[in-house]
């Protein structure tokens, strides 16, 4: 039984494209005592209101007319961690979208409720919310400071009681347990959940368990089974794919891909996903099909970058369509009004259009472009390089192609993903065997020094593993790899010899790079609870 | 690892062999007997504000009969378009851990605004800390209906009740009425039930037993059950929810 809430002390936020609507919400939420009510008319007002303040409790509509769904817009207020784990979301929905909202679940709202609903049903599923909020803040507040071992022994501590929450308990113990990379703990405790009953999320969270701990045969199997349970469970058919993928069968990846892409076709990432699948798979007709839907519905919107562009470009070159390849940089150029990074994907792709129609000349000069924008931009480049190379080599300068793809290997040097992508440039260019050598050198130089690093501090000599890590992370600073590395040496040197300010500030330093770079990064994870342990350990409060 | 048998294909199989277009022409024309009441009332309500009369308690009456007939409506047309959604398939069910006194307590809140229309009263018990696995949009819908049912029927009593039995909740929903006709009792909410022609297409039940089906633990589903006696010697509705 729920417990009342005064809810003239709660803030609202009604976000409804419907003014009737956002009006009757309005009445309905006076009627319960609410006082404090804002309204929205669309995504990006309601994304506006959040930024400014935050609410305890928003009632949101899944559809809201043209823009983002309700769904989205929960997606990207979580991402950019704009509700607390306190506040209260609710999607409102009409019957004909309560499919999707249902099916939402990975990041899934509160609650739901179904149009029309009484004020009474409302103040109902509110307080059960507001009670529910309660009973988890204390393992909130632990995840918040990112201290997952004590928020697991909170989650352990309230199963002790039988309660209403007890799934829920597991639920968060698991995905905690995902989060720390202690998958064998995650597994168990999903099959836990299965074992009472079958439920869609568990079997994706036993499937995604089984991923993280490389079973990749087993883990598409389980999550074909998700698919052919939930067919509207579209992560599933993003994991499906990941974990064929994994597997080397990169067409059923594309197979997967396209089916989720049929029954979700506004799906912006996975349509590039698709889009690069196909295009290693050489269906080009796929592959243009993705990337200009991708550009299609991006339009007039931020979710678009100039490497969509360059990818439909690159589609348009294997093609031998080259008019079309530089047509779409002239359009990406005027999208993105001569942004730098535009100018570089811009520079790039005319090279590679124009040699392969043969215009040697024009090819070279925006090479020599692209080259001069590529060594300006001071962040890490990430696929670009890899198109840059390819101009090198076709215009026969592979001094300068070697080396861009080898700092690239080398700043990504165990990302699977990132090598089968230039294995794949150099097929395409008939330099497999050499792009294989490049590429395996590469990757070779950082781990030998990274086990030359673990060997070093093996031995005991914890100084000289922390110097040799910290030179190579001056060398490669795009790799999280070394970066966590180097701040894991630092955090065992100082566990063992004490606190040094300088060394304590660089890692603190490296850990803010990774956190940049990659948030859910479990080692980062893992490394900042160490770091405090280690603060803790000598007196300092973090 | 394989999934345990899919309820969702049996319950599409009988679906599909359902003639639609005649069940909803039928239920249409039951709705639109309902909304000719409503509009009736309406004019009603509507002709003595326009006399200015003192109205107070017989406008109450009136209100709440509106309400009445518009939530009856309301919930015939939801289950029309969700059979139509299982029929159309795959529905996502959304089987939850969930405490059983939260569904009878917003069940019974949405069922109290009704019961000013006719003198009735309406309870819920429950064992308190049960929960269960269930959906509940499916459950509300099914036991909204009986109450509906009972709300036609009962005398002056309606009471919910939720316990354990045989590793199934039960749910069961009981009025103090004359109880179900004979061939309710012995055939209500199978497919063969479904009247096309009759004013009672019986498709409240038979929707009822699908969101009763369409729960499912491994080998055991749900299923509806309908008798006559209990504890208010009326109708006698349970759900079994495995």
């Amino acid at each position: 039984m729920s417990e009342p809430i005064n809810f003239q002390e709660k803030s609202f936020l009604v976000i409804d494209d419907g003014p009737g609507m956002r009006a009757s919400l309005r009445t309905t939420i006076s009627t319960l005592g609410g006082v404090r009510i804002d309204m929205a008319g669309n995504g990006i007002e309601a994304a506006n209101r959040l930024e400014q303040r935050a609410y305890d409790i928003i009632l949101c509509d899944y559809d809201l007319g043209g823009g983002k769904d309700g769904q989205q817009l929960l997606e990207e207020i979580k991402r950019r961690k704009l509700v607390k784990h306190a506040s209260i979301f609710m999607m409102v929905t009409a019957e004909q979208s309560y499919e999707k909202v249902v099916s939402a679940v990975e990041l899934a709202p509160d609650d739901y409720l179904i149009k029309p609903f009484t004020g009474e049903v409302l103040r109902l599923r509110l307080e059960r919310l507001a009670q529910k909020k309660a009973y988890f803040s204390p393992v909130y507040d632990l995840m918040d400071r990112q201290d997952y071992r004590q928020a697991i022994q909170v989650c352990d501590e309230l199963l002790k009681i039988p309660n209403q929450y007890l799934v829920d308990l597991i639920r968060m113990k698991a995905e905690i347990g995902m989060l720390l990379g202690d998958y064998v703990t995650a597994k168990a405790l999903y099959e836990q959940v299965l074992a009472m009953r079958e439920i869609p999320w568990a079997r994706m969270g036993l499937a995604k368990s089984l991923f993280k701990q490389n079973n990749f045969n087993e883990a598409a199997e389980v999550f074909q089974q998700v698919t052919e349970a939930s067919p509207n469970y579209m992560e599933a058919y993003d994991w499906l794919a990941k974990s064929y993928s994994a597997t080397g069968d990169e067409k059923a990846a594309q197979q997967a891909l396209m089916v989720a892409t049929g029954k979700s076709p506004r799906m912006l990432q996975r349509r590039k996903l698709l889009g690069v699948t196909a295009y290693q798979n050489d269906d080009l007709e796929t592959a243009q099909d993705a990337f200009e839907a991708v550009l299609e519905f991006g339009k007039n919107s931020a979710l678009t970058s100039p490497e969509d562009y360059a990818n439909l470009s690159r589609v348009f070159i294997d093609k031998g369509s080259c008019d079309q390849a530089l047509s779409v940089m002239k359009t990406a150029r005027k999208a993105f009004k001569n942004s730098p990074e535009v100018l570089l994907h811009g520079a790039v792709m005319d090279s590679l259009a124009y040699q392969k129609t043969g215009d040697t000349k024009a090819a070279e000069a925006e090479l020599k472009k692209a080259l001069e924008y590529f060594h300006d931009c001071d962040k890490n480049p990430g696929g670009v390089s890899l198109d840059i190379a390819r101009a090198c080599f076709q215009l026969g300068d592979e001094e300068t192609g070697k080396g861009i793809v080898q700092d690239f290997i080398k700043n990504n040097h165990d990302d699977k993903k990132i090598h089968r992508h230039a294995e794949d440039m150099f097929r395409k260019i008939g330099l497999e065997d050499k792009g294989k050598e490049i590429i395996r050198d590469s990757s070779r130089v950082v781990i030998a020094l990274n086990n030359q690093a673990v060997r070093m501090a093996q031995a005991g000599d914890l100084k000289g593993s922390v110097d040799l890590l910290m030179q190579a992370v001056s060398e490669y600073q795009g790799n999280t790899v070394i970066v966590l590395n180097a701040a894991h040496a630092i955090l065992a040197y100082m566990q063992k010899q004490g606190w040094n300010e300088e060394l304590s500030q660089s890692a603190k330093r490296y850990l803010a790079t990774v956190k940049h770079l990659d948030p859910d990064n479990q080692k980062y994870l893992i490394l900042s609870d160490l770091y405090r342990d280690v603060a803790q350990q000598y007196g300092f409060k973090v | 690892m394989t999934l345990p048998a899919d309820p969702q294909r049996d319950v599409a199989q009988e679906l599909g062999a359902i003639d639609f277009t005649a069940l909803f022409a039928a239920q249409v024309h039951d709705l639109k007997n309902l909304l000719f009441l409503v509009l009736n009332t309406l004019d009603e309500t509507v002709s003595e504000c326009s006399r200015g009369a003192d109205t107070g308690k017989e406008a109450e009456g009136r209100l709440a009969l509106l309400k009445y007939n518009g939530q009856l409506i309301n919930d015939k047309l939801i289950q029309m378009l969700s059979l139509y959604r299982f029929n159309r398939g795959p529905y996502p069910v959304d089987i939850a851990y969930r405490p059983v006194a939260d569904l009878i307590e917003e069940i019974v809140a949405e069922a109290k605004p009704l019961l000013a229309a006719k003198s009735i009263t309406i309870s819920g018990s429950v064992e308190p800390g049960l929960c269960w696995f269930f959906d509940r949009n499916l459950v509300a819908g099914a036991v909204n209906n009986a109450i509906h049912n009972a709300l036609d029927c009962a005398g002056s009593q309606i009471r919910l009740g939720a316990t354990i039995e045989d590793g199934y909740l039960a749910l069961r929903v009981e009025d103090d009425g004359p109880g179900f006709p004979q061939e309710v009792l012995a055939n209500g909410g199978s497919a063969e039930s479904l009247n096309m022609s009759g004013n009672k297409t019986g498709l409240g039940l038979y929707f009822s037993s699908v969101c009763a089906r369409l729960h499912t633990n491994g080998e055991k589903s749900g299923r509806i059950a309908l008798g006559n006696g209990g504890g208010l010697g009326g109708a006698v509705f349970t759900l079994f929810l495995p």
